[in-house]
């Protein structure tokens, strides 16, 4: 099979804005109306990307037992330079049936599957950069100026960025390594060993100044690994005329590390990430670097090794008596775990789901900022922080770094659903009545709102960090009526 | 196959997109991959024309407003000469300013506190936002110089034009030179091997000698705005006005021909004329960098850094003026420093509040009355309505956040005072005393008739109070290193007389070095 996709992205818009009315009697239909000229009233913008793709894949199947999946793409995106628009991306799968195979004929009474996996395969990103990085070009933006010889504003159009000609795919090569099994028709499973390596990520990166433009660049900056394991098990456990239960689990275990950065200047220090700058006097502190060695959201910064007497927090330092900064836990969680089950009795059914994340840290920024002592009796303020005789300014340290451990219900829900005989009577061909709790509970230590931090599209974008502005999970109970025509 | 994410909300999205199956030839609009421009220009396609070329230099003068954190430049630190980089951090490190922790606000991990009491580190933000400034300032001039070469203009048009483009590249490097003293020179865009420093002489003798080499091609007279001849003269007299601290050699001579040039200006016989919201009028001003906030220009704010949250109902009948936010103030004994006479005093407010609407006294949010006094009790604690405020620019109440005022950069009077200092530190006693009566005059003050290096310190600091000389004054007469108020004496190297090279920049560039007297 072979394929060939062409995606042409165009927007454009444009707006127009005016104040300073006499009147309200216009409402937008009389801009002119408007007496405050300003530069920006009006604007319109306009930008283009394409993405085309060549592909092709190979299926191959031997006596049902041996199989081979090869894929071949090779990508094209119009955001990359010159030199670097397309990417070539290939992969290929085998498997192997072992349960097929006719020394195995013994074993069918119990043995319904037994599969054998192995795949290599390399995919592309080029998501989330936006257009024209890798082009020297001119905006007007903000750059009037005054010309002093005839007494006006003129526009004036400068450089906006760091061109980067050289920018190119992201790209991450999987190994991986698995079983499938069934056995007895009852449990089923899978084991997944996997070996994930991105190259040349794409992020934004300080460059000096000088000699660049300005102080960052949009560049493939490094490498990230991700390795670990995924299991997956079905367990059917009764089968009975009345009444069936089905457990489901899952359970997987990542490690995450950065293992090149492309500046060597920054193997020692990193780069600062994970900004408090919003935070009432934290202006310019970091509370996260992207390091080699270390996974992305890693934490880094002071150690408190507790409070003093008079209410200050004592920080780790080293021997000139300068506040020491290290690694402070990774916003990256290690293992994740699944739970479902699935119960029917008569025409009633029922499930129950539930999930956790275990190995994260979280900054909870909420709590760092109630721990402020100017806050009281103006502003409301924390219990605990009233107990803890915390007479210090707020102040960033592994204090306010959380386990992010928990363990969530995430929904029951009980059916009934109404016989089929009495259902088509009324001339429907489905008739459930149900009713549903989502969020009922959720384990956790973590002492903010939810230990459950977004997770951002990037993962070197600073994830973990529990800022103030987070809506919170809401606990929903629901009914509801399924009906079928 | 996935979607592009486009981040700005489409108004009129069109979206076109084929599916197609089967393999199809490579034919060449199948895999033209190359991007299209629709609101903005390519480089290389652009200053074809005259008017196009002026346009990119326009952009060059747009550069010394500066950057907001937002931006690409700025990247998460404020960047405006108004504001930040000049008032927060060289102002307060000077005697003359300072920003008192209030509460929680203004500590900001301490910066404000390390301007005051110069133990400043290479990770300060305000430091930082010096070295942005001036060398994205240095970084955009080269590229426009680069595209003036490739343009289509004269060899002559283009010397012209590069001649201005020059002179703002040397006020960077001036900025540069009194701040950091030993810092890399670039002047070639298209450069990109990482540079190392240069000395703090290196940097001197390059400034002096682009503006020597510029100074035939620039326009003569007075243009507003614009680096002319008068502009260039004036930054060399800074330049040779500060030799010894530069370079170790006094250029005192020097700096009286270089202000002997400068020629077409005259005091305003009213001091606040040069401050006015309508200041492009005033013939005191040599160089400015004009504001019009209908124009789209940010960062004149300064006003709003200053004065107490219930400034506004003092300001505005209406109650309504913009958020102010309570920080820099004056040190403590500026304001009784000055003669009760003395005009200028009126650049700093102190004193009770009163409503623009009915008279009655302004109160703070704690009941008390918003009285600004001269003393700061407590530094890293101080009351509200503690310090004298900045009032020199003048304020309306229709003022939006982004004032209208020019900022001033340098002015007549300033040609005045270098005449005096320079002929005392020669000798020449009585030509020193009709320069600095002159400027004490307009104040309305009596003539002095015996002059001291003190009286012509004092002279400095009022007449150029809050216009970001003071820091560069303070280092000239060696004040600079005494224990004043909350400072103890400067460590006995003076290593502190000019900022570190920021940590952030260390880190990106190998070559660089890191100042003496600092850690990295």
């Amino acid at each position: 099979m072979g394929g060939y996709s062409y995606l042409d992205n165009t927007y454009e818009g444009f707006g127009s804005t005016r104040s300073g009315f006499d009147s309200d009697a216009f409402g937008y239909n009389n801009l002119a109306a408007g007496t405050d000229y300003r530069q920006g009233d009006v604007y319109s913008y306009k930008g283009e990307s394409k993405l085309i793709s060549f592909f092709g894949r190979i299926n191959y199947s031997l006596m049902d037992r041996y199989m081979v999946t090869a894929t071949l793409r090779r990508d094209g995106s119009s955001r990359f330079g010159n030199n670097h628009k397309w990417g070539v991306f290939p992969s290929v799968s085998l498997a192997w049936r072992i349960s097929e195979e006719p020394f195995m004929a013994s074993t069918h009474e119990w043995l319904d599957n037994l599969k054998l996996r192995a795949g290599f395969g390399v995919t592309g990103n080029q998501n989330g950069i936006g257009e024209y990085k890798s082009l020297a070009i001119l905006s007007p933006s903000g750059a009037a100026y005054f010309d002093g010889t005839t007494g006006t504003w003129k526009n004036a159009y400068t450089q906006i960025q760091n061109p980067n000609p050289d920018l190119k795919w992201e790209s991450t090569a999987q190994w991986n390594l698995g079983v499938d099994f069934s056995v007895f028709n009852k449990l089923n499973g899978t084991l997944e060993l996997y070996y994930k390596k991105t190259s040349d990520l794409l992020w934004t990166y300080p460059v000096p100044q000088p000699p660049y433009l300005v102080g960052t660049m949009l560049a493939n900056v490094g490498d990230l690994v991700n390795k670990g394991f995924e299991l997956s098990l079905g367990y059917k456990a009764v089968r009975a005329k009345n009444w069936t239960l089905d457990a489901n689990m899952s359970l997987a275990y990542n490690h995450q590390e950065i293992t090149k950065l492309s500046n060597d200047q920054y193997q020692a220090v990193g780069l600062q990430a994970g900004s408090l700058h919003n935070v009432r006097g934290m202006s310019n502190t970091y509370s996260q670097v992207i390091k080699e060695g270390y996974p992305a959201g890693a934490f880094w910064g002071p150690h408190c090794t507790g409070i003093s007497s008079d209410g200050k927090y004592m920080l780790d330092k080293d021997d000139n008596g300068k506040v020491k900064d290290g690694y402070l836990g990774s916003a990256m969680p290690k293992w994740n775990l699944g739970l479902s089950l699935n119960a029917t009795w008569r025409d009633f059914d029922a499930s129950v789901a539930a999930y956790g994340m275990f190995g994260q840290k979280v900054l909870n920024v909420s709590r760092m900022v109630m721990y402020d002592p100017t806050r009281f009796p103006s502003q409301n303020t924390l219990d605990d922080f009233m107990k803890s005789g915390i007479t210090d300014n707020p102040t960033y340290s592994d204090y306010f770094i959380e386990n992010g451990d928990f363990f969530r219900l995430q929904a029951i829900t009980l059916g009934y659903s109404v016989p089929l005989n009495t259902v088509k009577k009324l001339g429907l061909t489905r008739l459930r009545f149900y009713v549903t709790g989502e969020n009922l509970f959720c384990i956790t230590g973590y002492k903010g709102i939810d230990p459950e931090v977004s997770v951002p599209d990037n993962v070197l974008s600073s994830p973990g960090i529990d800022f103030f502005n987070s809506y919170p999970r809401p606990r929903t109970f629901s009914l509801g009526v399924n009906i079928g025509f | 196959m996935k979607r592009l994410n486009i981040s700005i909300s489409n108004i009129l999205p069109i979206r076109k997109a084929w599916l197609g199956v089967g393999l199809l030839l490579a034919l060449s609009s199948c895999t033209d991959l190359n991007e299209q421009l629709y609101d903005k220009v390519s480089q290389d396609d652009y200053g074809k024309t005259q008017s196009e070329v002026a346009t990119i230099v326009g952009g060059a003068y747009a550069t010394l407003r500066g950057y907001g954190s937002g931006t690409p430049e700025g990247n998460g630190v404020n960047c405006y000469p108004t504001c930040e980089y000049v008032f927060f951090t060289q102002e307060c490190s000077s005697d003359e300013a300072c920003i008192p922790t209030r509460g929680t606000d203004w500590f900001d991990g301490g910066r404000y506190q390390q301007y005051q009491r110069h133990n400043w580190d290479a990770n300060n933000a305000g430091i930082l936002s010096i070295w942005r400034y001036n060398f994205t300032g240095v970084s955009k001039v080269n590229a426009i110089i680069y595209q003036v070469d490739k343009s289509g203009l004269t060899d002559e048009a283009k010397n012209k034009v590069k001649a201005e483009l020059r002179g703002l590249r040397a006020y960077y490097y001036y900025n540069l030179l009194d701040c950091f003293g030993n810092v890399p020179i670039s002047t070639d865009f298209t450069e990109k091997v990482l540079p190392t420093n240069s000395t703090r002489k290196e940097v001197f003798e390059f400034i002096e000698k682009e503006l020597k080499e510029i100074m035939p091609l620039l326009p003569s007279g007075v243009t507003y705005g614009r680096f002319t001849q008068n502009v260039a003269n004036t930054l060399l007299a800074r330049l040779y006005l500060n030799a010894e601290v530069y370079t170790g050699s006094p250029r005192w001579q020097d700096c009286l021909d270089a202000c002997d040039k400068v020629q077409g200006y005259q005091l305003t016989p009213n001091y606040k004329a040069s401050f006015a919201i309508q200041n492009e009028k005033s013939p005191e001003i040599i160089f400015a960098i004009p504001y019009d906030h209908k124009q789209g220009t940010v960062g004149n704010y300064l006003a709003s850094m200053t004065y107490h949250y219930n400034q506004k109902q003092a300001f505005d009948p209406a109650g309504v003026y913009q958020w102010c936010g309570n920080g820099i103030c004056a040190q403590p004994g500026l304001y009784s420093s000055f003669d009760a006479q003395d005009v200028r005093r009126n650049s700093l407010l102190i004193g009770q509040q009163y409503s623009a609407k009915d008279g009655s006294e302004v109160l703070m949010d704690n009941g008390e009355p918003l009285n600004y006094t001269e003393e700061i009790a407590d530094f890293t604690n101080a009351a509200q309505n503690a310090g004298a405020r900045l009032n020199k620019y003048e304020w309306s109440a229709t003022d939006q956040w982004e004032r209208d005022n020019d900022w001033v950069l340098m002015r007549y009077a300033e040609i005045l005072m270098m005449q005096a200092e320079c002929n005392f530190r020669l000798g020449y006693i009585p030509t020193a005393l009709t320069y600095i009566n002159q400027i004490r005059k307009r104040a309305g003050l009596t003539d002095l008739t015996s002059l001291t290096l003190d009286d012509i310190d004092t002279e400095w600091k009022h007449e150029f109070v809050f216009e970001g000389l003071r820091r560069t004054t303070n280092i000239r007469f060696g004040t600079y290193y005494n224990a004043w108020w909350e400072k103890p004496a400067d460590p006995a190297d003076h290593h502190t007389g000019i900022y570190p090279i920021p940590k952030d920049e260390l880190d990106k560039n190998p070559n660089l070095k890191q100042n003496p007297g600092y850690v990295n």
